[in-house]
């Protein structure tokens, strides 16, 4: 590799060995190495610097021996064994390169290079072709066959994928992509299809890549050693000629990426092997659909408007926060402290929601400071603190390799979490067993390869009867792990849950009748998970967003301890947190009722702590959550919001409640990349910066933070941390950070579980850590709970189940669930402003065949949506994944209008919104009018208008 | 603005009424009466907003008759918001 073009990181040939018992002395070339039993000879050859000639070896697949390049000898044996399947032995001695070897890799290059063209120079993989390395390497020079052109017959390139191209004349049938597609990514739509000079890949009978089963995740154009799959990027711009390691904006898996660049321009963004929470993985979302930081809707200007009907006008960053700092204060002295708040996005680094969340407590003087967890794992922090201690899942996703017993509940991970659901396919593929709790036949119910055990549809809202009768019959049967419970859990709370749990009440037979789940399937699913071995828990908001959210986390954690399924790897409980950084955002304090480190404002010893370190007295009363300022200000005492980076008005149920309170604002601040819907109720707009733009750092589901790092400049000029220091600053609380750096350092300062946290110390950790960090834990703490509970002994509380509010009769038959798709992501206004668009231009309601039938509804007709709060339109899918009674569809849109018609309905403890049931009527229509919709593409065009007609504002003062 | 009309004329109830009957709801399913009403007052002043207490209050007000025992609001929120009364409240009013 040269130095002109990005070096590529350093390829073993074959995976690294995770578990051995013991080490192996070997000698290759002369040279001694010791390593674990298990690696191959290749590996330990490269482990010395040795580079054994490979093609189909590569570090992130097994090993195939297919390219017979890289041949050794060994003394003592016969023949010429490859070295990627052969594994190294104590005592061998081994010679990777001699006359004969060289002869033999010279031949077979040959071979391979009589069907290939010979174009390099204009070749897309110029520069970074493993094909042409090895060629150089076993110094061809003459090639005296010609297999090229039969090979050119009846092949086609593959464009239909957006984001890369698939040219077969450049192949080598290495199979990397086919055993990239199984392994890594788990979805097996590869294969080679032919023999001999007609073998090809092939994406299956008569389909190409978009057709096919694949999901774009773009693992096998990472795996290919030459331009057969190759990113269009690449093609276009050429070789990238450096790179910067950061991390993804999009779901809370966090994966580590390489942002490969030419300038400040990226090329493409490749997945980092070194990235703890992906080990060289991605999805389409953060490998291709990072085009949204430079699409022509990003604004790059400050706007301010004197009232909504009007156009905005452009000014300076100067004008901007100044107005923006002086309404703020004029609401301030009007209506009282506590009738402005702010909300902090948990898309933006840790460093700038700590910033928001002190300039409200520091400069506004109050505890209005909430974020989107609000909507959505609320009940995760509420509920694990309440038993386990600590708000926070408990693993790592690695430890999903060691699970013997894998329960998915109210979650979809092959499609909101990937990378992760690649993770646990794998790991399904090796024996464990899989329990799913989902209304939907979710993918991973049966997915190629893997098949869960248990599969229980219950009807939407009954989580919590359904995790009762889990907990009965393991307590009723004898199943629990007494030692775990006697050694590490609260004995009287334990006793009165015990009393509790054996009520009839709490049967399987009981939950059969509101679940709709079989009570045998539910006694079985239970035995299987006590019983099972290393059982780990994984949940997502089809468990949090309910009436009773917090209770069923609640009966999760339970369940983790009766069992014993804490404190190692391959167990604990697992939220499957959505955002890049919401797991940040709650760390950060940006909760109206705790500071940084989930401290809560009353306690007087944290509030001096603050109030000394940051210069300034501070309200020991709990502040307002997003939904009470929307009722505050409905009814007038909350005037005034500075919102960062998140879209309530696309995002919150209810949108016509969300709508009424927006409009009664006096002053909405909204700091984003793009004229979102929140924005159209806008007075100022402050353009912020997207995860290219900055330095900071995120913190994912695994409690791992890791870096992002800055590739490119703000586009508008400054990143979200210095437009919240402006903000502080002009409202008259001084902040003068010169860097991300500086926060983190201060964030250490003053919270335990980040005490020893700094960028040189994730630098020196290998790029990531997961708090808590600190003295006593000097190295991060990737398992918790494994001796003792924060609080000491494990909590159990009583979760009776209670059913919702919203119940389904006549007029409103069906139940509306919603989720998430892979390609879209949450409102979409990122993802819609990609390619990605390709796969899901509008959200579906997903039907079930019988109900359709019912209405006489086909695939493709348009459907009227009515709930008891409002009513929509969209075109109808008809699906199995549904069951009769349940419907689905997806919210990535704003004209959809999906939360036109959901509830204020909300889980009792965080006011978390019960998105997963809503009781709806569907009904056949013409066309798409729905009086919202006809409103909603009214002012849509109104408010767009204003944004292209701003004028630069004229303004006196410099 | 096209603002469908919710309950916000004044005789409607308030929002944090049917919030503080489903907290009521859960610690109700506590097995000591007096200790679960302290823990629900425990919770409410722990993620409460001071503010959101009086339009219960002034409900409670209005509404502690023979006739309609609490209105809307559930027995046991009732007990709760009287107790958070008597604990945070009555020493302010002299």
């Amino acid at each position: 590799m040269l130095e002109t073009v990005l070096r590529r990181d350093q390829d073993f040939g074959t995976p690294a060995i995770t578990h051995h018992l013991k080490e192996v002395c070997l000698q290759i070339d002369g040279q001694t190495i010791q390593v674990p039993e298990g690696t191959s000879i290749m590996r330990a050859a490269s482990m010395l610097g040795l580079n054994i000639p490979k093609l189909c070896a590569t570090d992130s697949l097994e090993p195939f021996g297919s390219c017979r390049l890289c041949l050794v000898q060994i003394e003592g044996r016969r023949g010429y064994p490859a070295s990627c399947t052969t594994l190294v032995e104590e005592g061998m001695v081994v010679t990777t390169e001699n006359k004969r070897l060289a002869d033999l890799r010279r031949n077979v290059m040959e071979l391979y290079i009589s069907e290939h063209p010979l174009d390099c120079l204009t070749c897309s993989a110029n520069g970074d072709c493993e094909l042409q390395d090895t060629a150089g390497q076993v110094g061809l020079r003459q090639v005296r066959f010609d297999g090229y052109d039969k090979k050119r017959a009846n092949k086609t390139t593959d464009n239909s994928n957006p984001y890369f191209t698939f040219n077969p004349d450049l192949c080598i049938v290495c199979n990397r992509c086919v055993r990239s597609c199984e392994e890594t990514q788990g979805t097996f739509a590869l294969t080679v299809d032919g023999r001999g000079l007609e073998s090809q890949i092939s994406t299956g009978l008569n389909t190409n890549f978009k057709d096919s089963d694949c999901v774009s995740c773009g693992a096998c154009v990472t795996a290919c050693p030459t331009g057969a799959l190759m990113d269009n990027s690449v093609i276009t711009m050429g070789q990238p000629n450096h790179a910067v390691i950061t991390t993804c904006a999009y779901c809370g898996v966090g994966c580590g990426l390489k942002a490969e660049l030419k300038g400040e321009e990226l090329v493409r963004m490749t997945p980092w092997k070194n990235g703890k929470a992906n080990e060289g993985h991605a999805c389409v979302k953060g490998r291709f659909a990072w085009g949204y930081a430079t699409h022509p809707d990003r604004i790059t200007t400050p706007m301010i408007r004197a009232s909504i009907n009007e156009p905005w006008r452009k000014v300076s960053w100067e004008e901007a926060i100044n107005y923006a700092a002086g309404e703020i204060k004029r609401i301030q002295a009007k209506y009282g402290k506590n009738s402005v708040g702010a909300i902090s996005s948990s898309r933006c680094s840790n460093e700038e929601v700590y910033l928001v969340q002190k300039t409200v407590r520091a400069a506004l003087g109050n505890n209005n400071i909430d974020t989107c967890a609000r909507v959505c794992h609320s009940p995760t922090g509420f509920g694990l603190k309440q038993t386990l201690g600590e708000s926070a899942g408990t693993q790592t996703f690695e430890s999903v390799a060691d699970s013997d017993v894998i329960l998915v509940m109210g979650a979809n991970p092959t499609d909101a979490h990937p990378v992760f659901g690649s993770r646990l396919k794998k790991r399904l593929r090796q024996g464990a067993k899989l329990i799913v709790i989902d209304p939907r036949t979710i993918s991973l119910v049966s997915t190629a390869h893997a098949k869960a055990d248990y599969h229980l549809p219950l009807k939407p809202g009954t989580n919590v009867a359904m995790l009762n009768a889990f907990a009965h019959t393991i307590i009723s049967e004898g199943l629990q792990n007494k030692a775990f419970i006697a050694g590490r859990c609260d004995s009287d709370t334990f006793k009165e849950w015990l009393e509790f749990i054996l009520l009839d009440e709490n049967s399987p037979e009981s939950a059969a009748t509101i679940t709709g789940v079989s009570a045998q399937t539910i006694r079985e699913a239970a035995r299987l998970f006590a019983t099972g071995g290393k059982a780990a828990i994984y949940y997502g908001l089809g468990v949090t967003e309910h009436s009773q959210g917090s209770t069923a986390v609640m009966a999760i954690a339970n369940l983790a301890m009766i069992t014993g399924n804490i404190g190692l790897s391959g167990v604990g409980v697992n939220p499957l947190r959505g955002q890049n950084n919401v797991q940040g955002s709650c760390d950060m304090g940006s909760f109206p009722h705790e500071f940084p480190g989930y401290r809560h404002v009353s306690d007087t010893a944290t509030r001096s702590l603050f109030e000394q370190a940051w210069e300034v007295k501070l309200d020991a009363n709990p502040g307002l959550r997003i939904p009470n300022m929307f009722n505050a200000a409905i009814s007038g005492s909350f005037k005034g919001l500075y919102c960062q980076g998140e879209d309530i008005l696309q995002s919150d149920p209810n949108t016509q409640h969300v709508e009424a309170a927006l409009a009664n604002l006096e002053c909405l601040i909204v700091q984003d990349l793009f004229l979102n819907e929140t924005a159209k109720f806008a007075h100022v707009f402050l353009p912020g910066a997207s995860f290219l733009e900055k330095d900071g750092t995120f913190t994912n589901a695994e409690r791992r933070i890791s870096r992002i790092r800055k590739v490119m400049r703000p586009k508008s000029g400054m990143a979200d941390w210095e437009i919240t220091q402006a903000l502080s600053n002009a409202l008259g609380y001084p902040m003068q950070y010169e860097s991300p750096s500086e926060i983190m350092d201060e964030i250490a300062r003053l919270t335990p579980t980040f005490a020893s946290v700094s960028y040189a110390h994730i630098e020196e950790l290998g790029g990531s850590v997961q708090w808590p960090c600190n003295p006593e834990n000097p190295e991060g703490t990737p398992i918790m709970h494994i001796d003792s509970f924060p609080h000491g002994k494990g909590t159990f509380v009583l979760t009776k189940y209670i059913p919702t509010d919203e119940r389904t009769n006549k007029r409103f038959p069906l139940i509306l669930t919603t989720g998430r798709i892979l390609t879209q992501y949450n409102v979409g206004a990122q993802t819609r402003r990609t390619s990605n668009t390709t796969w899901h231009q509008e959200d579906l309601l997903e039907i079930h065949p019988h109900d359709a039938s019912d209405r006489g509804i086909e695939e493709g007709d348009i459907v009227q949506i009515t709930s008891r709060v409002g009513q929509i339109a969209m075109k109808a899918k008809v699906s199995t994944r549904v069951q009769p009674g349940v419907v689905y569809t997806t919210f990535h849109h704003p004209i959809s209008g999906s939360n036109v018609i959901t509830t204020d309905n909300a889980d009792w403890a965080t006011s978390c919104p019960e998105y997963k049931v809503t009781a709806v009527q569907i009904s056949k229509v013409e066309s798409y009018t729905s009086e919202w919709q006809n409103h909603w593409s009214t002012e849509d065009k109104i408010q767009h208008d204003f944004l292209t007609s701003s004028e630069p504002g004229a303004h006196e003062h410099a | 603005m096209n603002t469908h009309k919710h309950n916000e004329s004044a005789t409607a109830l308030p929002p944090q009424l049917k919030m503080i009957n489903q907290i009521a709801q859960f610690y109700e399913t506590l097995p000591n009466p007096e200790e679960a009403n302290k823990k629900m007052v425990k919770h409410l002043v722990a993620f409460w907003e001071p503010g959101m207490f009086l339009p219960l209050l002034e409900y409670l007000e209005q509404h502690s008759t023979a006739e309609n025992k609490y209105g809307e609001l559930s027995p046991f929120a009732a007990q709760a918001l009287k107790l958070y009364q008597q604990t945070y409240l009555a020493p302010v009013k002299k």
